[in-house]
């Protein structure tokens, strides 16, 4: 029901996900909560401080006084814990610069780009300083500036932060960002460091906290494993169990080399009876002798000496002697408990009163292994999705922010202790260094580099068209390394259904790793689970006393939390509770069978899609909800108060039976006659009893049909289109296709060429394309309403016939009509920004903008300053070829001690920035400013036209890619009767294996959509049908398969065959001749080696390869080899020593006078012929202590 | 060859040729696609830094299109062609300087904000030479843009460029001839009701041949028929030819012109075969 798909994106933009989850970690007014709040809360200046949110110095360096600043909240005493409701002490204002005369103003995004700024905000901290129990005023601080995402709260694009005397209208906001030089389609959630825009890629992570039970065949045996990734506060520890092949069961715990028997870990924890360890263990009573052999294991005297282990005592005794052999006491008591206390589960806790939890839980995983072993429990599902976890941006940015804000807390309170005196007292604001947490984020941004050692977090946006920034800022990768296979892991997972796109992923090594979201997702921010175990013990369940049991095992995120005997009930009862509001959405619940267990979870990163809901048949949507959509009246967030729609997790949907569809649409209405697509019949009574009844929507007339809903369905799909991601969505009729072809569509839309932007002349990007006449496309999906496709096309719509050409578009060569690229077909400009800035160097030197005059080194000739001002800077509209002068530039020496010779000032050097060679075009904008050092800035936009020409590509929306092979004048071409021409001719041979039959519907589509002046909808599943395609084109007046007889423009005859012609869109990829065009004669050679230098961009040579080298051979062409490696290659003429006892490198010095620097020879001195690499090697081996004699010979 | 007018207004022709081959009317079509002169911009010089109006205000002279864009679109408006008393400009007395016997000028001022249409383009010297489709949107302005444009159009063929094409959609094809085999003919009517030109119909209990002229010899009619009674073959020697111009020149100008053109060559050719019997 596209009502529904319409409704959510009234209310919610197509990067949601990252704007919430950001502004969660974001405090503001409204959310006293937040995660940066938390970090504040909890963060501790060193590892062994008991307290949290408290720094406390030293007493011995700040003369005995006891000196405590509380920078969390203030906690109770009692309990300990903070009041949620309590103010935060953390603040973070809106995006500024600061200038460097020292003045302030507020930043808006497009001066940050201009500028090559960083967009970000300040964050104020409050001190309060507690001096021997007394609290001073708190002291409000600037501790860092932090990185503030586009169109989230503290955004100065935000509707909250407009200043206006009224409440902003949506058109006051669009005029806003208007003014501000904002895109109205530029979708926000990205950042923008040092000018350029980054964002931030989305992570999928194994969920945290849950045992996972696994099955390894290691040489023939089955290994049975059991892993915990336990997680706290950015954290990670992997607790590994296993079962060894005696049955003894072993963990392993980070931090601890070694295993553990399991059974020791459980008596150190504090776990002394061993009939508590059994009960917390076993089960089912097959398991019990395992159990008894484990514990009997422990009790060797030969294993554990010298009496086994009992007590607690004896364990922490063992474990002392195993990790911390032959040190003092304190520190082997002390490493053991670092092991129990901070490595072993730390989500449990990290102090000595979570080690009883500890030990259940080990309890708990030692079960999980033996029911696996037992067949009572199968492998978990690595790739399930209900034991997957998304990071966002605002995940990203809470474990970024906490390592930079501990770092910071560490540096103060190291420097409050160092700089204490009694006398002077203390000032917090003169102690902190903010820019230590700012540089810390910002270079974690600039270069991807994440903590915890992940790299390409943070990566450039890319703006090629509006698709490809959107499906970058909705993308998710995946942690697996791409050099291994992984199979499972790049396999289509049934749970990601409606999660992610099933086509969007690349080709190639990232395959199936690097994923996208489907169209509405939901990705769950986490709410408080003691609410959930409040709530379960009143509905009746019980502690657990023992494992052994009947009853169901009912699990809160993952933590085994009681029993309760009326499972069904209780599941039922907390959806209701969930549907009618009284508990939060983010709960999801399943029961499972099989297990016997109810799986609870509310924590965050789950990546949810929303259903409606189901009950007896019928949905809970009625024809009001419909209505109240269609007129604005009900937003999303309405029906899921109300339970019309929920989100569902992976782990609720394998307790679910969802409808696709409510009903079957007829093939053609009972009345009128007309072929029906989904969109063509209304339904009249959805929520109501007994049949369907549809309305036709051209004739009105009513059916009654039966419905698919049946009594045990809980859920039906919003609409099946959602399942499809932004790009895969934009492929119309991608049922039709091979779903290769879909992902083809979608990898190659992200290349086209278009209106990437609407404010394209001011934005300073380094590279951008803009076509000229975009056009939307004519057959259209739904999906592109959603990513402002309309108002950002990348494409126009071609005629296209599909035949032979003179055998010139062979090969999925295509061939075009020269008379349609002249009028402005394909056309495009390419931009690509030149930068400079006048740095300043130590010494006070700095570099000029100016017309660099004849004395400065390297200057060029007048000529090529011809074109700048005096100022040193071209002007906008001046021709410039590659290697023209854009900007004027000199700089100081490199060295200043070079000459020792004080008469001769130093000569400048010349910096000038020029044209690439190779690129031509007009400057389209200079721009001059000044960057945040105060030093001057200049930006130089130059602009050239791409007209399409031979060896351009081109590609339909269906991964049918081509290249241009030739361009036809229009009288040349192929005509139909009515006098019409293609702009494309493709090849047929394109079509059958490739089986991209939705190329075929589409071009029939278009050409109805061109003869009755109208977009067609090609929708996934439920675009217009091929019948009623069929019928329009007879309506037409064509033929009702899409052929047309044509005539051949050369010849003038009539064509034997009948040709299939349409309207197609096509778009324009950015692999174009004139950018990667390459032939070098002469060229720049590397300064080591003397080799031709490599690759394009430095006018590189082409690489003659052993291949290459190997066929010459077998040709016997000796003197073209000599030709290719040495005397169009680094061949260089040596004087090498004749002397045979000598044989070094000889030299002709600088009386002009032959001689071996080795030997002092200087009569028998031959020039030998060699490349140069061979002399690099000889002086490389010299340096090595080893001297290469080179024995000389007369040729015979 | 007999020829019968369908159609001919201003701006679109469509004659039966009869008694003709395809390959003349090709060479008729090719002849006034590709060398059927006519004017179009050629040579837009635009005017750079701020543009003062009589109040003294200044604009910038930008505009929301790049200059070649902008020159592009200029180019392809149809501007009204008198080929009597224009000559090609490489060929004119001026010696490709440009004069009025080869060229016209146009100036174009614009002040935003406001939509550019090419009626704005002002010709310089007679008013005979105003666009005459004067609503094609050209730009649009914001404020404080402002554009001054002197644009030259001059003479020119499709072969050079396309701006100076001016039939357009020129096509032929051949008439249908259709016959049916009334005697084995079960008058099914799906051979009616698939044609999409409507040319069969249903008369006397008899399927007939109604249009012939609308045949575009698709075929559907025989697939259709299970009978196999229908046959459908064009007539090669019997043409059914349209085109259409842009504006500049008239359908007939556009004709004569081309006929003229396909003299002129023949004669070059005859009389350089007269030399070689000499």
């Amino acid at each position: 029901m596209r009502e529904l798909v319409e409704t959510y994106f009234r209310e919610r933009s197509v990067v949601n996900h990252h704007t919430a989850s950001y502004n969660d970690f974001l405090p503001t007014i409204d959310h006293p909560n937040s995660r940066m709040q938390t970090i504040v809360d909890n963060v501790r200046a060193s590892p062994d401080e008991a307290d949290r949110g408290i720094i406390r110095l030293d007493p011995d360096r700040t003369e005995g006084k006891i000196i405590e600043i509380r920078i969390g909240r203030r906690r109770d005493e009692k309990t300990g814990r903070v009041d949620p409701s309590a103010r935060p002490t953390i603040s973070v204002g809106r995006p500024v610069i600061k200038e460097a005369n020292g003045a302030t103003h507020d930043l808006y995004p497009m001066e940050a780009r201009l500028r090559n700024l960083n967009y970000s905000a300040p964050i104020h901290l409050e001190f309060t300083i507690v001096e021997d129990g007394i609290e001073r005023e708190p002291e409000r601080v600037h501790i860092g500036d932090l990185p503030v995402m586009i169109q989230s709260k503290k955004c100065n694009l935000h509707k909250d932060n407009i200043d206006m005397d009224r409440e902003p209208t949506d058109e006051d906001v669009r005029e806003f960002h208007v003014k501000m030089g904002e895109d109205l389609c530029d979708p926000g959630g990205y950042f923008i460091i040092g000018g350029t825009e980054r964002a931030l890629i989305s992570l999928e992570d194994l969920a945290p906290n849950r045992v996972m039970v696994e099955m390894n065949e290691r040489y023939g045996t089955s290994l049975h494993v059991a892993k915990v990734f336990s997680q706290k506060e950015g954290y990670r520890a992997l607790t590994l169990m296993e079962k060894k092949k005696d049955g003894i069961l072993v963990v392993s715990v980070p931090a601890a080399s070694g295993q553990i028997p399991l059974i020791v870990l459980m008596k150190s924890l504090g776990m002394e009876s061993d009939e508590e360890i059994y009960k917390s263990i076993v089960s089912d009573p097959q398991m019990a002798n395992i159990v008894y052999a484990n514990i009997e294991e422990c009790q060797n005297k030969k294993l554990y000496p010298p009496n086994g282990i009992y007590t607690t005592e004896d364990a922490i005794l063992f474990l002392e002697r195993k990790f911390a052999t032959g040190q003092a006491k304190e520190y082997r008591a002390k490493k053991v408990e670092s092991i129990i206390d901070r490595s072993l589960l730390p989500h449990l806790g990290d102090t000595s009163d979570a080690r009883m939890k500890k030990s259940i839980f080990l309890g708990r995983v030692a079960r999980a292994i033996l029911e696996l072993e037992l067949g009572k429990r199968k492998e978990d599902d690595k790739d399930h999705y209900a034991n997957k976890r998304l990071k966002l941006a605002g995940d990203l940015m809470e474990d970024l922010y906490r390592v930079a804000f501990t770092n910071l807390i560490k540096d103060l309170k190291y420097q409050l202790e160092r700089g204490y005196t009694r006398k002077k007292g203390m000032r917090i604001s003169s102690a902190i260094r903010p820019d230590l947490l700012t540089h810390r984020l910002l270079h974690a941004f600039a270069t991807g580099n994440w903590v915890g050692g992940r790299a390409g977090v943070s990566q450039l946006l890319d703006r090629t068209s509006n698709m490809s920034a959107l499906s970058h800022l909705r993308r998710v990768t995946s942690p697996l390394t791409r050099s291994q296979p992984h199979f499972e892991a790049r396999d289509l997972h049934p749970t990601q259904w409606g999660r992610l796109c099933p086509n969007e992923t690349p080709e190639g090594q990232n395959c199936g790793l690097v994923k996208n979201c489907a169209l509405i997702i939901d990705v769950s921010e986490g709410t408080d689970d003691k609410e959930v175990i409040w709530l379960l013990r009143d509905l009746g369940v019980k502690e657990v006393s023992e494992q052994q049991t009947t009853e169901t095992r009912v699990y809160v995120n993952g933590d085994l939390i009681g029993l309760h005997d009326k499972p069904k009930e209780l599941v039922e009862e907390i959806r209701q509770r969930r549907r009618s509001g009284l508990l939060s959405h983010e709960v999801n619940i399943r029961f499972d069978n099989n297990m016997n267990e109810i799986i609870i979870n509310c924590d965050e990163g789950r990546l949810r899609r929303p259903l409606l809901v189901v009950r007896h048949g019928k949905t809970l949507m009625t024809r009001r909800h419909i209505e109240d959509m269609r007129s604005h009246k009900a937003k999303w967030s309405d029906l899921i108060r109300e339970g019309v729609v929920e989100w569902i997790d992976a782990e609720e949907e394998e307790d679910s039976y969802i409808a696709v569809f409510a009903h079957e649409t007829p093939q053609k209405c009972e009345h009128c006659g007309k072929f029906l697509s989904t969109l063509d019949v209304e339904w009249r009574n959805p929520g109501e009893e007994g049949k369907t009844v549809l309305e036709c929507k051209s004739c009105g007339g009513t059916m009654q049909i039966e419905s698919q809903l049946k009594d045990n369905h809980t859920h039906l799909e919003i609409d099946p289109m959602v399942i499809l991601g932004v790009c895969s969505g934009m492929v119309p009729y991608p049922e039709h296709n091979s779903s290769p072809r879909v992902t083809m569509g979608a990898g190659m839309a992200k290349q086209s060429l278009g209106l990437s932007s609407s404010n394209y002349r001011i934005r300073p990007d380094t590279r951008s394309h803009v076509m000229h006449y975009p056009q939307r496309s004519l057959t259209t999906t739904k999906t592109m309403e959603f990513v402002n496709f309309m108002h950002r096309p990348a494409g126009q719509n071609f005629v296209v016939a599909i035949m032979s050409y003179q055998g010139y578009n062979m090969e999925d060569a295509i061939v075009m009509n020269k008379s349609s690229v002249e009028r402005g077909l394909g056309r495009s400009t390419f931009m690509r920004t030149y930068r400079a800035e006048e740095r300043r160097y130590p010494g006070g030197q700095e570099d000029h903008f100016e017309i660099p005059s004849p004395d400065v080194r390297g200057a060029r000739a007048d000529l090529s300053y011809s074109n700048l001002g005096e100022d040193g800077l071209i002007g906008p509209e001046t021709r410039v070829e590659g290697g023209d002068v854009l900007i004027g530039k000199t700089s100081p020496p490199r060295f200043l001690e070079e000459e020792a010779d004080f008469l001769t000032p130093q000569k400048r050097r010349e910096t000038s920035v020029t044209v690439r060679p190779g690129e031509s075009g007009w400057v389209d904008s200079v721009m001059l400013t000044e960057s945040e050092n105060g030093s001057r800035l200049v930006k130089v936009k130059v602009r050239d036209q791409r007209i399409p020409e031979l060896g351009d590509k081109f590609a339909s929306r269906h991964g049918q890619k081509g290249v241009v092979g030739l361009l036809v004048h229009q009288e040349d071409m192929p005509f139909t009767g009515d006098g019409l021409i293609p702009d494309l001719i493709i090849n047929p041979h394109a079509i059958p294996s490739r089986m991209t039959v939705a190329h075929v519907l589409e071009m029939v589509g278009g050409k109805v959509g061109s003869m009755e002046g109208r977009f067609m909808d090609g929708t996934a599943f439920s675009g217009e049908t091929e019948e009623a395609i069929r019928d329009a084109l007879i309506r037409n007046g064509f033929k009702h398969n899409g052929n047309e007889v044509m005539y051949d423009g050369v010849t003038g005859r009539k064509i034997e065959a009948e040709i299939f012609i349409g309207v197609i869109y096509y778009q324009k990829l950015h692999h174009m001749v004139s950018g990667k065009l390459h032939v070098r004669s002469r060229g720049p050679v590397q300064i080591l080696t003397r080799q031709p230098t490599e690759g394009r961009s430095r006018q590189g040579g082409l690489r003659f390869g052993e291949m290459e080298r190997d066929c010459l051979i077998g040709h016997g062409a000796a003197m073209v080899i000599k030709d290719r490696l040495l005397d169009e290659s680094d061949g260089t003429l040596q004087y090498v020593c004749g002397n045979s006892s000598c044989g070094h490198i000889a030299i002709l010095d600088r009386r002009g006078t032959l001689r071996c620097p080795v030997c002092g020879n200087n009569s028998k001195i031959y020039q030998v012929q060699t490349s140069y690499a061979f002399k690099l090697l000889l002086d490389e081996l010299l340096s090595l202590g080893v001297a290469m004699r080179l024995q000389l010979e007369d040729l015979k | 060859m007999k020829i019968d007018i369908l159609e001919m207004t201003p701006t679109k022709a469509e004659l039966v040729i009869s008694d003709t081959n395809p390959m003349f009317v090709n060479a008729l079509r090719r002849t006034i696609v590709s060398d059927v002169p006519k004017m179009a911009i050629d040579n837009v010089e635009f005017h750079l830094g701020p543009i003062m109006d009589e109040g003294g205000t200044a604009y910038e002279s930008i505009s929301p299109l790049f200059d070649e864009i902008l020159a592009h679109r200029l180019s392809l408006v149809p501007v009204p062609t008198d080929l009597d008393s224009f000559i090609y400009r490489s060929k004119c007395s001026c010696n490709g300087e440009g004069c009025p016997s080869c060229t016209v000028m146009y100036s174009l001022n614009k002040k935003g904000p406001c939509t550019v249409y090419s009626g704005d383009l002002e010709p310089i010297g007679s008013e005979k030479f105003r666009v005459k489709d004067d609503l094609i949107p050209i730009v649009k302005l914001a404020d404080d843009q402002a554009l001054l444009i002197y644009a030259t159009a001059e003479l020119g063929t499709g072969r050079q460029h396309s701006r100076w094409q001016a039939a357009l959609g020129a096509g032929y094809r051949y008439y249908g001839k259709i016959e049916i085999d009334h005697s084995k003919c079960d008058v099914g009517l799906s051979c009616v009701n698939v044609c999409p030109r409507g040319v069969l119909a249903k008369e006397d209990k008899k399927i007939v041949v109604r249009h012939p002229e609308n045949c575009t010899l698709c075929n559907a009619c025989t697939e259709v028929c299970d009978t196999g009674v229908i046959k459908v073959s064009g007539d090669p020697s019997k043409i059914i030819f349209r085109f259409e111009t842009d504006g500049s020149l008239t359908a007939k100008e556009v004709l004569i012109k081309g006929l003229k053109i396909l003299e002129e060559r023949f004669e070059t050719l005859r009389e350089q075969i007269g030399k070689l019997e000499e």
